[in-house]
């Protein structure tokens, strides 16, 4: 059946209480937006293994969001079971304590649509904050323009995990599964290397910006970093890594990667 | 000619500008003096003439203030100061090194006037992005009080821009990602560096074993930490990779995220099995990454004793590190029993866990000198005595001379310091002590004049020198520490029970020395044993049995 949806707003939720309500009235906003433009958009709160807190605050809040349940305890599989549920052309991914801005669908829609090359869109900007941290602006890569090399993306994670892409590419590429008692964690991460490594190019969207909350508790990010979980890349197709013509060029100008079906 | 004094004499009236920064006509049209524009610059009142149409003089003095010395002009004070003041309004030096990185440490104006401006890089790219953003941020900041706290300049945020610093970090992936085939079964060691020392021979005996063995298709050694090289001489030349990334790792802030880096490379090649041999990175990543890596691959390690600290505490890899990566372990390889009972009874390790405590003796170099036998040197003329190893705390260098000084009708033999070891040595050495200096190879050594082998360490697993002594046919001499007793007793050598003790040291040379029917019985005793159990081919032979059940790994609990 062909979906009549063009984008899907994923909030994924677990353990954030009322810090999700801002989340989700940010998406909700997005969704405004998005419908303003003649968009077609639902709204998914994602809710894996909820506490009650958190269960309660969606349900008063989802303001004719589409409420789906889990129990996998885990936010890569939370992510897919979510893709498994969405009905939008594309899907767009909210961690249940971030906001997004209004524009960000319309823009990050058009952007993935107007690029030739199959896309995974990030937010230009995100302002990190939390209380007691120090807030700070983050800029995100986009391959089209900055020297983003597989050597780099292999050390660090250049992009949050606030995306919006063809759902095709979260089908076929989906992602791995946290196991931060067995080392490995950093979904996200892990996602983007995957793509990245099968030749999808990973762009911004102009005047976009998300708002990425810092916290100690039920933080998956400290967690994993407690941990030290790397990201889990075995099994993961590689020969062409080890390749010098591909390592000592950026990503996204590469013309013999293996590149996944366009959705 | 001087520059300046071409510039004075005809370049300005040739229309010539001194500096990329000073736009001379401007200057004219500003001062409305038709001569030299540099000199009515200099003349003018500090803020009142802009020497270019980027540099916003006012703007700049009010930035630098007092820093401006007496008859400086703004520029050259601006040129002289720090990277990060502004020119003007328009440009943020601190955004153009942000996002220009390759402009490394030339000055972020200098280089925008100079260069940057023709090939159309934006001084604004943030700022604009910023701009494009605030109405966003303004709305969500009304959603949650922690977005923009009160009273806060959204300008002055700090900026990541994560591409904007070279990353050490990067480049160790890339030099491991471009120095190996991802697909050919692989083992990993990963050393320190190449001091020619008993780890590195082990090394060398591991890497030699798997040599030929066909199940292994590609061995990398991977030094970490040290630039030394002097035993890599010692690895086979063939089939072999080493990678030294010593240099990235010391450029690495901390050493766990040079062992996060390596460990996510190593999901990444068909790797067989990694052992860490002296690698304060590879000893990292097994405790950090351990239960993640033992999905992939085995896990080794070698210990042969621990090392002692200046206030005789325990120190070394063996005692700081084992402890933490032992779990993790598929297998701990030691050279002598003793050390690995030791491990047991010091980590209250299971009969379970001992298990993973693997002792392999080191096969003796079957050193094509022993062609003489030593049976022709003993007793015959002035005799002999060779010392050789490091001259370093634990090898007791300075024990060694006090037993040469106790015994001068013997010529004893050093080999192993240079000339500045030597020179740190309390004293001026005996008259009978000759210095052979630095060595890497005992068949180079001159044993065929020797008449007996001295060791004299404070702490050991089981040395290699012993072996290589002991397969030449030399009666040796040794303390009763670590491993040793495992090779040297009363039917194979000299064992020296009191062995801080110089006299106890001479007891027994003078007893190797002059009894000689019992120097040829204990050193065929000692070449029986030797024979028997660091045979190269028992050796080889073992290893590839230990790196055979690599093929799946045993998970435990």
């Amino acid at each position: 059946m062909t979906p009549s949806v063009d984008v899907s707003l994923i909030v994924n939720l677990h353990r954030e209480g009322e810090l999700c309500l801002p989340s989700i009235e940010s998406a909700r906003s997005a969704i405004e937006t998005a419908r303003g433009a003649g968009l077609t958009c639902e709204l998914v709160l994602m809710l894996d293994s909820c506490d009650a807190p958190t269960r309660e605050a969606a349900e008063r809040t989802n303001h004719g969001a589409r409420l789906a349940f889990t129990d996998c305890g885990d936010l890569g599989d939370a992510r897919n079971h979510a893709v498994a549920v969405a009905a939008g052309h594309f899907v767009a991914f909210l961690d249940g304590d971030d906001l997004c801005c209004r524009n960000w669908l319309v823009r990050a829609l058009a952007e993935c649509r107007s690029y030739l090359s199959l896309s995974i869109v990030h937010p230009q900007m995100n302002l990190f904050f939390g209380r007691r941290y120090k807030n700070y602006f983050w800029l995100h890569p986009d391959m089209r323009h900055d020297d983003v090399m597989m050597s780099r993306l292999l050390v660090e994670n250049l992009w949050t995990s606030s995306v919006l892409a063809p759902i095709d590419i979260f089908r076929e590429i989906p992602y791995t599964r946290n196991d931060i008692s067995s080392g490995f964690g950093y979904e996200d991460w892990t996602w983007n290397i995957s793509t990245a490594a099968r030749g999808i190019t990973h762009i911004v969207a102009p005047d976009t910006i998300h708002f990425i909350r810092r916290k100690h508790r039920y933080s998956l990010m400290a967690a994993s970093n407690e941990a030290h979980v790397i990201p889990r890349l075995a099994g993961f197709s590689s020969e062409h890594l080890f390749d010098p013509a591909f390592l000592e060029r950026p990503l996204g100008r590469h013309l013999s990667v293996p590149t996944a079906n366009r959705g | 000619m001087s520059a300046l004094f071409h510039y004075i004499t005809h370049g300005h009236t040739e229309g010539r500008a001194p500096h990329p920064l000073f736009d001379a006509d401007l200057v004219r049209a500003q001062t409305r003096n038709e001569n030299d524009p540099l000199a009515a610059y200099l003349a003018a009142m500090p803020g009142s003439v802009r020497p270019h149409a980027d540099f916003d003089e006012a703007f700049v003095l009010k930035q630098i203030g007092s820093e401006l010395r007496t008859g400086e002009t703004a520029l050259a004070a601006y040129l002289r100061l720090s990277h990060t003041i502004n020119p003007s309004a328009e440009f943020d030096c601190t955004e153009y090194l942000l996002s220009y990185p390759d402009i490394k440490d030339l000055h972020p104006f200098y280089h925008y006037i100079r260069w940057g401006k023709a090939e159309g890089r934006s001084i604004g790219a943030i700022s604009k992005a910023l701009r494009g953003v605030v109405d966003e941020i303004e709305f969500a900041a009304t959603r949650d009080p922690d977005i923009v706290p009160p009273y806060t300049d959204i300008n002055f945020l700090p900026k990541v821009v994560r591409l904007s610093n070279k990353s050490i970090k990067a480049e160790l992936m890339a030099a491991l990602l471009s120095a190996v085939s991802p697909n050919r079964q692989t083992v990993l060691y990963l050393v320190n560096d190449f001091v020619a020392g008993g780890a590195e021979r082990v090394l060398a005996n591991l890497v030699s074993a798997h040599q030929r063995d066909v199940a292994i298709e590609q061995v990398v050694v991977l030094a970490t930490g040290g630039v030394a090289d002097a035993a890599q001489a010692w690895l086979p030349h063939s089939d072999l990779v080493v990678v030294n990334v010593a240099k990235q790792v010391a450029g690495i802030d901390n050493i766990r995220e040079a062992a996060s880096v390596m460990a996510t490379f190593l999901q990444l090649l068909a790797v067989r099995a990694v052992c860490v041999i002296n690698s304060e990175l590879g000893w990292s990543m097994i405790e950090m990454h351990g239960e993640a890596l033992r999905a992939k691959t085995r896990l080794m390690a070698c210990a042969f004793c621990y090392d002692y600290d200046s206030y005789g505490r325990r120190a070394g890899y063996a005692w700081t590190e084992l402890a933490n990566s032992f779990r993790h372990l598929d297998l701990l390889i030691t050279d002598n029993t003793s050390f690995a009972f030791e491990l047991k009874g010091d980590f209250r390790l299971s009969d379970d866990d001992f298990s993973r405590i693997k002792v392999l003796y080191q096969p003796a170099r079957d050193a094509a000198a022993a062609a003489q036998p030593r049976s022709q040197v003993i007793g015959s003329g002035r005799p002999s005595v060779l010392w050789a190893g490091r001259f370093s705390r634990q090898k007791r260098v300075g024990l060694a001379l006090s037993i040469a000084s106790r015994m001068p009708g013997i010529q004893f033999l050093f080999a192993g310091g240079e000339a500045q070891d030597i020179e740190r040595l309390p004293g001026p050495p005996p008259p009978n002590v000759k210095f052979l200096g630095r060595f890497t190879d005992f068949a180079a050594l001159p044993y065929r004049r020797c008449s007996a082998f001295l060791y004299t360490s404070a702490w050991d697993g089981l040395p290699n020198v012993l072996l290589e002594a002991a397969s030449v046919g030399l009666p040796i001499v040794a303390p009763e520490i670590g491993g040793i007793p495992e090779l040297i007793h009363q039917d194979t050598g000299w064992l020296v029970a009191d062995h801080w003790e110089p006299d106890a040291y001479v007891s027994q040379l003078r007893a190797a020395l002059e009894q000689t029917d019992t120097a040829h019985r204990r050193t065929r005793g000692l070449r029986d044993l030797i024979d028997e159990r660091h045979d190269p081919q028992t050796f080889t032979e073992t290893v590839r049995s230990m790196f055979a059940d690599c093929s799946r790994p045993a998970r435990r609990r």
